[in-house]
């Protein structure tokens, strides 16, 4: 693994060999990987890459390369074709800011025991034992990842941030030989917290309760979306509602709602990295502190993530949610949404007539202005009546907005999860929502 | 490099391996975005790795490394994850026959996309942009180019050899227009980041951007002023520009051999297509739909010489006249099925496995002139250039969005347009309601760059030919 000297000698390197303002972002992994579907394992992958990524500046000129080959030759030889770009670019429209004098930033939480609590070997061993307790017509499938980051950013003005972690991320379904499944997906950030079997278990009741599904029409039901349904949701929510771009373009279904209810008072949502449960990353790729930044509180909407491009032209300081120096906006990546007063079982209990989603398969905006997404249910839709779970449903497909989605919450779990979300994890609960709109059905035979 | 590269595939079998292979990957991309005339990033990135797959004792190994000297120690490692593996390991992973070849293959160009000077490319882009503002009065315009050169270096216990030398060339525009609180877009030649293909600098060139900025940009102005698309059920016809994605999405991948059998179901998802629906001809469509995987098509983004399992690529019928024959294969799912890869199994850079991923997959044109095709519609829609899609995970309910729709009644456009279009389906429900496809003069073929699948997640560069294809009785609308 990329160690901290080497990440700031890398950053020397460049910075003192350039003849321009230059940033240097690297990022580093290691990844171990296991695959399992039909109880058994067939894909077992590890990998390791870091990579440096150099921006050189001249005024609205910025040239941008990267490489993986880390001799200094090539290193070296990165920055040069940087800075013979410069003359051949027309300048970016954009002007941005040296950062200089500020403290370091240094999070260093590489947990090594992953490794030894595991590794190749004890990933296998716990997928074996997880397998030899199901009983006939039950099948594991899914993936268990073990992952070690570096980042690293420095400038020319010397200023250094550096941020090392580790996490494992589970994904189980459990099958059934009827076609009834189930799912769990969960991100740890110590080692001791991971109990495999536990994470099977919760697949496995779902795959149980799962047989027998019966086919039902589509129409508008009241839900209770449990932890990893919501998880989809909100990450949507804070990709198309938060990100500055979106609101500069005017393509953001909260475009012109500062201040504006957008959501049921029950639901609030910060992007908070500093979180143990998220543990997200301290910095920006472009060198600055990312701030906490509370998107939705108690329904109404707050909180815009920026860039320094787009906080120039909104007239406000960058969020420090910046991907890079592209202009892309603001991304909010470790959304934390605040646990409500009821268990899981409390709202299922307060439904009359409704469903049970466990899960979304392949969410995606149809119209980003009315906020309209889409998705289909999966591993596990159940019919709920008089607050009890009364059978199982075949999946269906919901469209409908953000917005009617979350003024619709009328309750929220205490339970929350830890799932990952499109670039880092989010710490979810899961939600009732009243008048959820499905609009189709996904079986052949129908 | 042979030498090293043999060398380790001789320690690998000395400890044990019934079959190993070693890949060398060496990548450029350039990309080039403009927005509102203005250079928005430029970015040139280089990846270089090795990956080693090892097959010990019925199981799988896989390991790679930026460090391409030590090739032994990413060996090692993989043959360690290998004897890891058999653990948990019921079935024997055991590949399909194939030719063995020692051969060098180069993507065939005209111009090489990285000796084009980058203000050239820029400057292409800002006119582009320059007519689109000019033509029309919009809120913003956007530009792309993005190069890729990869250098594979490929070598198997079996005795292949092969090296690859594969250019990928291609870009877009976009148009935005708002009004009263909406925002519409038009894409040329296709929407998300345009059209890709393998070919140097004279596919951008052929792609005539300048020429068609003007288009769309009219486009977006008079589509943000549109009416919404009415709903209901309609007879449509559908662009090759989204057929492209229709295509992908419900053939594409529930012909994935290895998504049919399991492999993907935790994460992407499976397939409604089973093993005896294949070997027993299931009717996937109507007589109008024949399908093909053809890594040979010319200009193709999914156009190669070898596969990552070194299989030559070649050309397959996956469904001919609506009925299936075939699906998408490699060495190790092809064997299990009883009969030999069709060369599909591609591994995203040096740092991944290769899993079966779909080439070029085509709806084969028809015998209709476009008019014809219109002429057959009392009232129906013509949907262009994709905007969303979403599918279930067995590839059976599938809905999209276009950019835009244009109204046919009593057999003629009428010059009309909709905005947000939305259409569903279920996949061989939808595929049996194609009732005509045009002709040869009208097909085109569209790059994806951008298809997702595996974990850890690889992304594949993929491409579908298509004429426009009418269907009937289609539920437009949500």
């Amino acid at each position: 693994m990329l160690s901290k000297n080497r990440a700031y000698e890398i950053i020397d390197l460049i910075t003192k060999s350039s003849r321009f303002y230059t940033t240097v972002t690297i990022a580093a992994n290691e990844t171990g990987l296991t695959r399992y579907a039909h109880s058994e394992i067939h894909q077992n992958v590890a990998t390791e890459d870091a990579e440096v990524n150099i921006v050189v500046f001249d005024g609205e000129k910025l040239a941008n390369v990267s490489t993986n080959v880390l001799d200094d030759d090539a290193i070296l030889a990165a920055l040069n074709s940087a800075e013979l770009k410069l003359p051949l670019l027309q300048p970016s429209g954009m002007a941005f800011e040296e950062l200089k004098d500020l403290a370091p930033i240094e999070v260093e939480d590489l947990d090594l025991g992953f490794e030894s609590k595991w590794g190749i070997s004890q990933r296998a061993k716990a997928v074996k034992a997880a397998v030899e307790v199901l009983e006939d017509g039950f099948e594991l499938a899914g993936a268990f990842e073990v992952k070690h980051t570096v980042y690293a950013w420095g400038n020319s003005h010397g200023v250094r941030r550096y941020q090392s972690g580790s996490n494992a991320h589970v994904e189980v379904m459990v099958l059934h030989e009827s076609g009834a499944s189930g799912f769990n997906d969960c991100v740890f950030t110590t080692p001791d917290s991971l109990h495999f079997d536990e994470i099977v278990k919760f697949a496995l009741e779902k795959a149980i309760l799962g047989q027998n599904s019966i086919s039902i029409e589509p129409g508008v039901y009241d839900v209770v979306l449990e932890p990893l349904a919501v998880n989809d949701l909100v990450s949507y929510t804070a990709y198309l509602g938060s990100n500055a771009k979106y609101h500069e373009d005017g393509l953001s279904p909260f475009t012109g709602k500062v201040g504006k209810a957008v959501a049921s008072p029950l639901v609030t949502m910060t992007d908070d990295h500093t979180n143990k449960e998220v543990s997200g990353l301290a910095f920006d790729f472009e060198g600055y502190e990312r701030q906490v930044l509370n998107v939705i509180d108690k329904g109404e909407f707050k909180g815009i993530a920026h860039d320094t491009q787009t906080a120039k032209h909104a007239g406000v300081s960058t969020t420090g949610h910046s991907m890079g120096y592209k202009g892309e906006g603001g991304i909010p990546f470790n959304i934390v949404v605040d646990k409500g007063n009821q268990t899981g079982s409390d709202l299922i209990k307060g439904l009359k007539r409704g469903l049970l989603v466990s899960r979304f398969h392949y969410m995606n905006v149809v119209d980003p202005i009315a906020g309209q997404l889409t998705a289909l249910t999966r591993d596990g839709l159940f019919l709920v009546e008089d607050g009890k779970i009364v059978g199982a449903v075949k999946n269906l497909r919901f469209t409908d907005s953000i917005e009617r989605i979350l003024k619709n919450v009328d309750a929220v779990s205490e339970e929350r999860i830890t799932a990952p979300s499109f670039f880092g994890t989010n710490l979810v609960p899961g939600m009732r929502v009243k008048d959820f709109v499905f609009t189709g059905r996904t079986t052949i035979e129908e | 490099m042979k030498t090293e590269m043999q060398a380790v595939l001789k320690y690998l079998q000395s400890a044990g391996a019934e079959y190993a292979d070693i890949r060398l990957v060496d990548t450029l991309v350039e990309q080039i975005e403009t927005e509102n005339q203005k250079v928005k990033n430029i970015a040139n990135s280089r990846s270089r790795g090795v990956g080693v797959r090892v097959i010990y004792d019925g199981s799988l190994g896989f390991a790679s490394s930026q460090d391409t000297v030590d090739l032994e120690k990413t060996a090692a490692k993989a043959l360690e994850i290998a004897k890891a593996s058999r653990e948990l390991q019921k079935t024997a992973i055991t590949y399909s026959k194939k030719e063995v070849f020692e051969d060098h293959y180069v993507t065939p160009i005209k111009i090489d996309p990285f000796k084009v000077p980058l203000e050239h490319k820029v400057d292409y882009l800002i006119k582009c942009e320059r007519a689109m503002a000019t033509s029309a009065e919009l809120s913003k315009t956007e530009g792309i180019m993005i190069f890729q050169l990869q250098d594979k270096v490929y070598a198997d216990s079996e005795g292949s050899f092969i090296t690859q030398t594969l250019y990928e060339s291609g870009g877009g525009i976009k148009a935005y227009a708002t009004h009263e609180g909406d925002t519409q877009v038009r894409s040329y030649p296709n929407s998300f980041e345009g059209d890709f293909g393998t070919g140097g600098y004279e596919y951008v060139e052929d792609l005539d951007m300048l020429n068609y900025a003007a288009q769309i940009s009219i486009q977006a102005y008079n589509l943000v002023r549109a009416e919404e698309c009415p709903k209901g059920v309609y007879d449509v016809l559908i662009d090759s520009d989204q057929m492209q994605l229709q295509i992908h999405e419900s053939i594409g991948h529930p012909l994935e051999l290895d998504r049919i059998y399991g492999s993907e179901l935790a994460f992407a998802g499976g397939s409604f297509v089973t093993e005896s629906m294949v070997k027993e001809g299931f009717k996937y469509g109507s007589e109008h739909v024949t399908v093909v995987s053809d890594a040979l098509t010319s200009g193709a983004l999914g156009t190669y010489g070898y596969d990552d399992d070194g299989v030559k690529a070649m050309s397959v019928t996956l469904i001919d006249k609506g009925i299936l024959k075939d699906v998408i294969t490699s060495r190790d799912t092809a064997s299990v099925f009883g009969s030999v890869s069709n060369g599909a199994n591609r591994a995203d850079g040096w740092q991944n496995l290769p899993i079966v991923r779909m080439n070029n997959i085509s709806l084969l044109p028809g015998d209709f002139e476009l008019f014809e095709l219109i002429g057959g519609i009392e009232d129906g829609l013509y949907l262009k250039t994709n905007k969303s899609w979403s599918i279930d995970d067995m590839r059976v309910n599938f809905q999209f969005a276009t950019e835009i729709a244009y109204e046919i009644k009593n057999g003629k456009l009428t010059g009309k347009i909709f905005k947000n279009p939305v259409y569903s389906g279920i996949t061989p429900e939808f595929w049996a309601s194609c009732d005509g496809v045009a002709n040869k003069n009208y097909w085109k073929v569209f790059g994806t760059p951008n298809c997702g699948k595996g974990q850890p997640m690889q992304v594949a560069h993929v491409a579908h030919g298509s004429s426009p294809a009418r269907f009937r009785n289609v539920k437009v609308g949500v």
